[in-house]
């Protein structure tokens, strides 16, 4: 890494929204041959800075240089044409055409009478590329059909395709499995030792740390940090991205937090035998009030489908769901409501957020009923929906510049807890959380624990899903584990730990300790 | 801070640029025409008529709903000349009363909506396509009870009052009929926990389901409006003429849509709106009565208000991206 002339710099790039300058006098240099790690909290300005390399906004000041030139990039076309290319979060494919066809796609098939593709050798040359990237990928399936991982990569072969210089990954290791990021990181080091750059934009600093040579951190829509890798420590990362010395491992958190054993209470939430067809077989739990129950599994475990089962929103073959000892009968996500029972969804946007509706709206949604004008009209309030709204900002800290604005306008972390704030006075006993920290950076991620912890105290039960076992570690009383639709271990109290969840997610002893 | 003062002159401009629109629009066909355009009654007699201005403000008033919550009909044209049909053949070859004639028109109606929500809402399938067949079906229908002739000598005169009786201003019936459906559309829209309902379905329909809104129930009282809505025109129009004729429905399907997009580009960009609606229907009117007073022939009348159609929808996708 012997300082290497930047190809591409940008210089004092400014992005103002309305009420927010999202980007702040942004100066970065992009070298050849260099993996930088972009991290910082939602909202820090990280992926507007991408948006307006990508051609995706202008910026309103600034300017971008390509090999000590400046360049202008009006449309993500143009972005493609310059050497840039983007595997965004939720991937862009066309789930029915074939992974050569998701390859080159946009980028000129191969034809033949310059009329007809050339399927030969659109393959030939998809394949060619895939074997670079190994993986096992044939180039005929129907991505849809591939799994997220190798979906995955084939966009960052799309990307040697169309011979990009930069190389722009955003979040890209969520929801695969350790292998497949050891892999995925293998890909990223061949790609750079070509000499392309790499930014790798994630929340999960052990990767930056095991990958990238420099690790760039933003906050508040300014560069704040700018380091070699081998310069700093996590530590020292997390508060620049924080802006103050905070947080510490999952165990230091459990111990300070003072998480114990599961409080010995009345059970809440008694499900027995459940089974979703192809999915989930034969589950039986049980949550008690003021617990914390964390369930754990590796992708396709079940998870999600089994609390989905649990509040009606999927279908279930089979299983009885108790609250408070009584059966209920629950086929719609209203029954599971009026049970008491309230779901966070695991995509908020596309399950959670009604993304035209305001701040103020979006939070009053569910419970309409509770601010009408008169008890026996159903006309809302305004005046009591305002005053529902401000305590929800208030209570959960949501960041917005008025209840007035499109719940669109707020960062991943202040959507989560809209949603959760359309719950927060419902009355509901049980509140599930799935995944409801993915996406969010290290400080959204405490509040949202602070606020189930606030619940439970409260008398709750909360269900917490998460894909990072750190996290469950860190606030559950007890832990169940899926494995591939069963029910396949449980553990509590101090027992909770990494190395404890991934044996059973694996379903052996591990060799080495946690 | 230059920026946001132009992000909110771009905003007033989104929010009132139909207005300003639709006031040239008077302005010009006023100085075109000064002397019988804007006059008190070419506004009563022909921008307000029983046949142009009321079926289109109750069809678009309707037809906002359903387009609110993501959803299509195509249907209601249909349905006018099935309900027209229906009414006027009950009285004048089955010599019933007005009361029963009326009765089964609107029960018939709140089946038609039914069924097109249970096929749509409930069985998920497209509303684009069943609300298409429905129409076709709907229009045999009529024309089996109709044998595709007109029908005259309706004599039942409650009902002849429906579509003729003066109540104010020399103003007649349907026009008070059809302000009062508008309004009652704009209240349960803007003002009833439903309407917020409808907004949430159209906004994301999982996320409304998941927030425990009946989902299924609420698009299935959509049609069931929609087809009220075509209930009533057609009663109207048939009280109006004392009779039906063949096409009496259909040609209000692509003005009715006209005027809603054209409405979701002004008050509230891009979202459907009640009294954008409002605004849309006159804007139409002032059009179709502005060329009818120049004598522009019938079929550039047409291909004006299929270029509104286009116009509305760039508009209000245009005005409604900035979110």
């Amino acid at each position: 890494m012997s300082d290497p002339a930047p190809f591409l710099e940008t210089r004092g790039l400014v992005k103002d929204y309305p009420g927010v300058r999202a980007v702040d006098h942004v100066s970065l240099r992009f070298n050849e041959g260099e993996i930088m790690g972009l991290v910082g909290k939602n909202g820090a300005g990280k992926s507007s800075v991408i948006k307006i390399l990508a051609g995706a906004s202008r910026p309103d000041e600034g300017e971008i240089l390509m090999d000590g030139a400046p360049i202008a990039v009006h449309h993500p076309h143009e972005a493609t044409t310059l050497g840039m290319s983007f595997v965004h979060q939720e991937l862009s494919v066309v789930p029915e055409l074939s992974v050569a066809e998701n390859v080159e796609l946009g980028l000129g098939y191969p034809r033949r009478a310059g009329l007809f593709i050339d399927f030969a050798k659109m393959h030939a040359k998809a394949a060619e590329v895939l074997e670079r990237l190994g993986g096992g990928i044939d180039p005929r399936a129907p991505i849809g059909s591939l799994p997220v991982a190798q979906q995955r990569l084939a966009m960052i072969a799309r990307a040697l395709v169309a011979e990009a210089r930069l190389m722009v990954l955003d979040e890209p290791s969520a929801s695969l499995t350790d292998a497949e990021i050891n892999h995925l990181f293998t890909v990223l080091k061949y790609l750079a030792a070509r000499g392309v750059s790499v930014v790798y934009v994630s929340h999960r600093l052990e990767e930056i740390f095991e990958l990238a040579d420099r690790v760039t951190v933003m906050r508040d829509g300014a560069v704040v940090a700018d380091h070699p890798v081998a310069d700093v420590d996590v530590r020292t990362v997390i508060s620049e991205i924080t802006g103050a010395d905070a947080s510490a491992t999952a165990r230091e958190r459990r111990a300070r937090r003072g998480v114990g054993e599961p409080p010995d209470t009345e059970t809440t939430l008694r499900v027995t035998g459940l089974s979703v067809p192809d999915k989930v077989r034969d589950v039986s739990f049980e949550v008690r009030e003021g617990e914390i129950l964390g369930i754990a599994g590796l992708v396709g475990a079940g998870r999600t489908e089994l609390v989905r089962a649990v509040f009606g929103a999927d279908r279930r073959s089979g299983g009885r769901i108790e609250v408070r000892g009584v059966e209920r009968h629950i086929t719609d996500p209203r029954h599971a409501l009026d049970a008491g029972i309230v779901l966070l969804p695991e995509d908020r946007r596309t399950q959670g957020l009604i993304r035209d509706f305001s701040v103020r709206r979006n939070l009053t949604i569910g419970t309409l009923r509770e601010h009408r004008r008169a008890r026996s009209l159903p006309l809302p309030s305004p005046a009591l929906e305002r005053e529902a709204a401000a305590r929800a900002i208030e209570a959960l800290d949501i960041k917005t510049a008025s209840d007035a604005v499109p719940a669109a306008w707020l960062s991943g972390g202040n959507q989560q807890k809209l949603i959760l704030g359309r719950w927060l006075e419902s009355g509901a006993d049980v509140f599930i959380f799935d995944e409801s920290t993915h996406g969010v950076d290290v400080g959204a991620k405490e509040e949202v624990y602070v606020l189930m912890e606030k619940l439970a105290a409260d008398g709750r039960s909360i269900l917490f899903i998460s894909s990072e076992f750190g996290e469950l570690v860190g606030v559950c009383h007890r832990v169940i584990v899926l494995r591939e639709g069963e029910l396949v271990g449980e553990v509590s109290g101090d027992q909770i730990t990494e190395a404890a969840l991934l044996e059973h997610c694996y379903g052996h002893p591990l060799t080495t300790a946690a | 801070m230059t920026a946001i003062a132009a992000g909110r002159a771009r905003d007033i401009v989104g929010r009132y640029g139909l207005l300003i629109v639709f006031a040239g629009l008077v302005a010009f066909f006023k100085a075109l025409n000064w002397d019988a355009f804007l006059t008190a009654d070419n506004i009563r007699r022909t921008i307000l008529s029983t046949g142009g201005f009321t079926p289109l403000l109750i069809l678009a008033s309707g037809l906002t709903v359903v387009l609110a919550m993501g959803d299509f009909d195509l249907s209601f044209g249909s349905m006018v000349g099935l309900g027209a049909g229906a009414a006027v053949a009950l009285m004048v070859n089955h010599e019933q009363g007005w009361l029963v004639a009326l009765v089964a028109v609107l029960v018939m109606a709140v089946a038609v909506g039914l069924v097109n929500g249970a096929l749509i809402a409930y069985l998920g399938a497209s509303s684009f396509v069943i609300t298409l067949a429905a129409g076709t079906i709907l229009f045999g229908f009529e024309a089996l009870w109709t044998d595709n002739r007109s029908i005259t000598g309706v004599e039942e005169q409650f009902y002849l009052d429906l579509g003729k009786a003066e109540l104010l201003w020399e103003l007649r019936a349907p026009v008070f009929i059809a302000v009062g459906f508008a309004l009652v559309v704009w209240l349960m829209l803007d003002r009833t926990e439903l309407g917020r309902y409808m907004y949430a379905i159209g906004g994301n329909r999982e996320a409304a389901r998941l927030a425990g809104i009946p989902v299924q129930r609420i698009r299935t009282v959509g049609f069931v409006i929609v087809a009220l809505a075509a209930t009533i025109v057609a009663v109207l129009l048939t009280a109006n003429i004392g009779g039906t004729r063949s096409n009496i429905g259909p040609p209000f399907l692509l003005d009715a849509y006209a005027a809603v997009f054209l409405g979701a580009a002004v008050f509230r960009p891009g979202q459907f709106n009640l009294p954008g609606t409002i605004l849309g229907v006159l804007f139409l009117r002032v059009v179709e009565v502005g060329l009818l007073l120049q004598q522009i022939d019938n079929s550039w009348i047409n291909v004006s208000k299929g270029a509104i159609l286009v116009f509305g929808v760039l508009l209000s996708q245009l005005v409604g991206r900035k979110r």
